[in-house]
């Protein structure tokens, strides 16, 4: 199933928050995208041999990587495994390459 | 003698683990590669930070009687003119701070009611520096040419200089200054999409403190919206204050924490300016408005009492040092070292004392009913025990103002039953025992040699006298004032830089090794109220025209205690009929039955004439308006006696009661409730799967 999906799925996203309308809903561009300033803006890089780096906030703001892996759980569903045991998973709803719309969720989250 | 701070081991038993069992932020932490000490020191502080919040008195929530001061500077780091951002630029971030630390700021008028009982006063203000690391006078102020076009932040880097390359010189920087002394901040250009980091106690001495970039600092100049209002410096000061993002963790959860019982759980960080209410994790509404979330600048207006409790924890245990930090004190060079103490947290050392009139209330001398007072520095009103262990705990710091060198001198501390007229020598002196013992000493120890720039805690064992010594006074049996000198000659004056007279209030002002302590935390009432009293007296030999002044001062979110309540005094019949034959003279009061009367205003007073050697009781209740809905305030009533000299009232004396109210967050929705909710949460998604499926 991995080969079947968009090659330009496989580069770094960053979190668009402001484009936002739906509270499921998220959107991510390119990292070389002109976002408006902002506190902090998640993101990760996915790789197809199965990396994952997760962009997250840090604790004092700015950046905190956190490296994974990532499978297929269904034709457009990835479940992530991060090194600190949080398991996502990422809906892809539109992947294009200037944009990209997912639901992501953890186990934990209503 | 004890020196400044040892991680604290309770003696009393903990309360109960309050917080949600979850996964903490500290996780981050442990994810830390660089550094495992740094990891050490956060568990080390969690615990600390934990215990300490856990082992605090109910009504001591949040509401710490003592301001904080705390001395900054920032560095400016500039590689453009625009980025050399301009001195009133830095001065208005520090304004804002003061207002956003203090719940001064006007916006506060937007929390939802759901949230207003825990808006935190956090009582910490912050002042640029006056006096440098080398004893030099400064602006508190730096600035630094660099040839670095933006800097990065990367938490995770292996190295300082990789990690904060605008905290070194060798990275295109500048070195801060001892941060056991100052906060630094540094202004600069970050890289694009970091507004500002910052640094957690317990990390590397030489990271410590936080960056801005120079748009999202202060509320002028390059100050650019949405980030324009100072917002980002107080999210920042929050992160080294020890306070978590209010979301918890770096990652959408609804199972990780920040550690703070009341601010909602919340899955992940908010943007822009939400509505009230906005919900996640089946709360009743996320605190997007806490300055800890995400939110545009004009969209973040309060701390949580929780999150000031945190704040608290932080500056008792592990940013200790900064309380006694003399970097507000401009420098004196030709000055040798000596021992001071402070009477009011602005006091700077001046003889007398300038920066205030009111002497009575020194944050140097502090009561505890344990021998916890080193890191637990909140006044407890002593108690007297019939039987078992007697001893309440006495506390004083000692500061040595200098540039170089140590001094020493004989610390003295006394007892006086509380009055609004305390004269000297007695009743200090124990040379007043009719109607009982007026006062006495509770011992004296050599402070040994204390470093310039250094202070030290001493701690004296005391059993305060029986209160049913004190019947005759009625209600006011248990209440006392503290007096601290220090001698540094066995002869008259005792090192003093102004000989010592009657007037204890004068000498208090003029000399900074006198240091004296009237106050009392008032007691609740069965209704809500909240009860005092205190003595007014005259100890002199002749008769004395008095006046006492009703002093309520409006404290933080600009409310005094006449906002809170109604304020009665009870005279006492003696004290009325002397009012009476004055002609009942005073201002913003007024008669309402028997003997009491009502104070309408701030700055109040009644006058009337005191006959030698007489004392009498007066006793202030305060009534709630609204029993139901409290907030998480503090306010202040202070009474002060002033005596007729030469056609003028002077202060001799006075006492403060301190009013303390705690408030609450309604419980959080029934569990029948959230699982709706959460019910209904699914459905929503399952219908737009549904309307996306029919789309295609």
């Amino acid at each position: 199933m991995k080969d079947k999906l968009p090659p330009s799925l496989f580069q770094k996203w960053l979190r668009s928050q402001e484009e936002e309308k739906s509270s499921s809903e998220q959107i991510y561009r390119p990292e070389s995208f002109p976002f408006p300033r902002s506190r902090g803006r998640i993101g990760f890089n996915i790789e197809n041999n199965g990396h994952f780096l997760y962009i997250g906030i840090a604790p004092e703001n700015g950046r905190f990587p956190l490296m994974g892996q990532w499978n297929m759980r269904s034709k457009n569903t990835l479940n992530v495994t991060l090194e600190s045991g949080v398991q996502l998973t990422i809906k892809l709803i539109k992947v294009e390459p200037n944009r990209l719309v997912i639901e992501m969720t953890d186990s934990s989250t209503l | 003698m004890k020196n400044q701070l040892s991680y604290y081991k309770p003696d009393r038993p903990q309360h109960p683990n309050r917080h949600r069992s979850c996964v903490s932020v500290d996780d981050h932490f442990k994810l830390l590669k660089s550094s495992p000490e740094y990891r050490k020191n956060r568990e080390e502080i969690e615990r600390f930070t934990k215990e300490y919040i856990a082992n605090r008195n109910e009504l001591d929530a949040g509401l710490r009687v003592g301001i904080i001061k705390i001395p900054v500077v920032v560095h400016v780091v500039y590689n453009t003119a625009a980025q050399n951002v301009t001195d009133a630029q830095i001065q208005s971030q520090i304004d804002v701070l003061n207002e956003d630390y203090r719940a001064l700021n006007t916006d506060l008028s937007s929390v939802p009611a759901d949230f207003t009982p825990v808006i935190a006063d956090t009582r910490i203000q912050f002042e640029l520096a006056s006096r440098d690391p080398d004893c030099q006078a400064t602006t508190g102020i730096t600035r630094t040419a660099t040839t670095t076009t933006a800097f990065d932040h990367d938490s995770s880097a292996a190295t300082a200089q990789l990690r904060n390359p605008v905290k070194f010189s060798a990275s295109g920087g500048v070195d801060g200054w001892p941060s056991d002394r100052y906060l630094n901040i540094w202004v600069c250009n970050l890289v694009t999409g970091l507004l500002g980091y910052a640094s957690f106690p317990g990390g590397p001495a030489d990271e410590d403190g936080f960056a801005v970039d120079y748009e999202s600092f202060g509320d002028t100049g390059t100050a650019a919206a949405p980030f324009h209002l100072g917002r980002t410096g107080t999210h920042e000061l929050g992160h080294w204050l020890n306070v978590f993002h209010i979301w918890g963790g770096g990652t959408a959860s609804c199972t990780d924490t920040d550690d703070v019982d009341d601010t909602p759980n919340q899955n992940f960080y908010n943007t822009g300016c939400p509505t009230h209410p906005s919900t996640s994790c089946a709360n009743s509404g996320d605190m997007f408005m806490n300055y800890m979330d995400y939110v545009d600048d004009n969209c973040m207006v309060m701390f949580s009492a929780g999150q000031a409790a945190r704040m608290e924890a932080c500056m008792h245990g592990p940013r200790a040092s900064l309380m006694a930090s003399d970097a507000l004190v401009p420098p004196s060079a030709t000055t040798p070292a000596h021992l001071w103490m402070k009477d009011t947290f602005d006091d700077i050392g001046n003889e007398p004392n300038t920066e205030s009139t009111v002497m009575y209330r020194s944050l140097d001398i502090w009561v505890r009913h344990s021998n916890d007072g080193v890191v637990q520095q909140e006044h407890q009103n002593p108690v007297y025990r019939s039987s078992g262990d007697r001893h309440n705990y006495v506390y004083v710091r000692v500061r040595c103002e200098g540039c170089t060198g140590q001094a020493s001198g004989r610390l003295k501390l006394y007892w006086a039953k509380a009055s609004t007229a305390l004269a000297w020598p007695a009743p200090w002196d124990a040379s007043i025992a009719v109607p009982a013992l007026m006062g006495d000493a509770i011992g004296e120890q050599d402070t040994g040699n204390i470093n310039a720039g250094d202070y030290s805690i001493f701690e004296f064992p005391w059993e305060p006298p029986s209160p049913d010594d004190y019947a005759s006074f009625g209600a006011d049996q248990g209440h006392f004032c503290l007096l601290a000198r220090i001698e540094t000659d066995t002869s008259s004056p005792f090192g003093m830089t102004f000989p010592e007279g009657g007037n204890l209030s004068q000498n208090v002002q003029n000399n900074k090794r006198i240091v004296w302590k009237n106050i009392t935390v008032t007691e609740e009432t069965a209704d809500g109220g909240r009860y005092a009293s205190v003595i007014v007296g005259n100890m002199n030999d002749t008769d004395r025209q008095i006046r006492l002044r009703f002093n309520l001062p409006r404290e933080s979110r600009r409310r005094s205690v006449l906002d809170w309540g109604a304020v009665y005094v009870d005279l006492g019949e003696k004290l009325w009929g002397l009012w009476s034959l004055s002609g009942k003279k005073g201002t913003g009061v007024k008669p309402i039955e028997g003997t009491v009367i009502q104070v309408t205003q701030n700055d109040a007073w009644i006058e009337l004439k005191l006959a030698p050697k007489t004392f009498n009781s007066i006793h202030t209740t305060v009534i709630p308006y609204v029993q139901t809905e409290e907030s998480t305030e503090i306010f202040f009533m202070n009474i002060e006696q002033e005596e007729e000299q030469n056609g003028a009232y002077e202060v001799i004396g006075g006492q403060q009661f301190v009013l303390k109210t705690v408030g609450h967050l309604k419980p959080a929705k029934p569990c029948l409730i959230r699982w709706i909710l959460a019910l209904l949460n699914v459905l929503l998604r399952f219908i737009k799967k549904l309307i996306r499926f029919f789309s295609k």
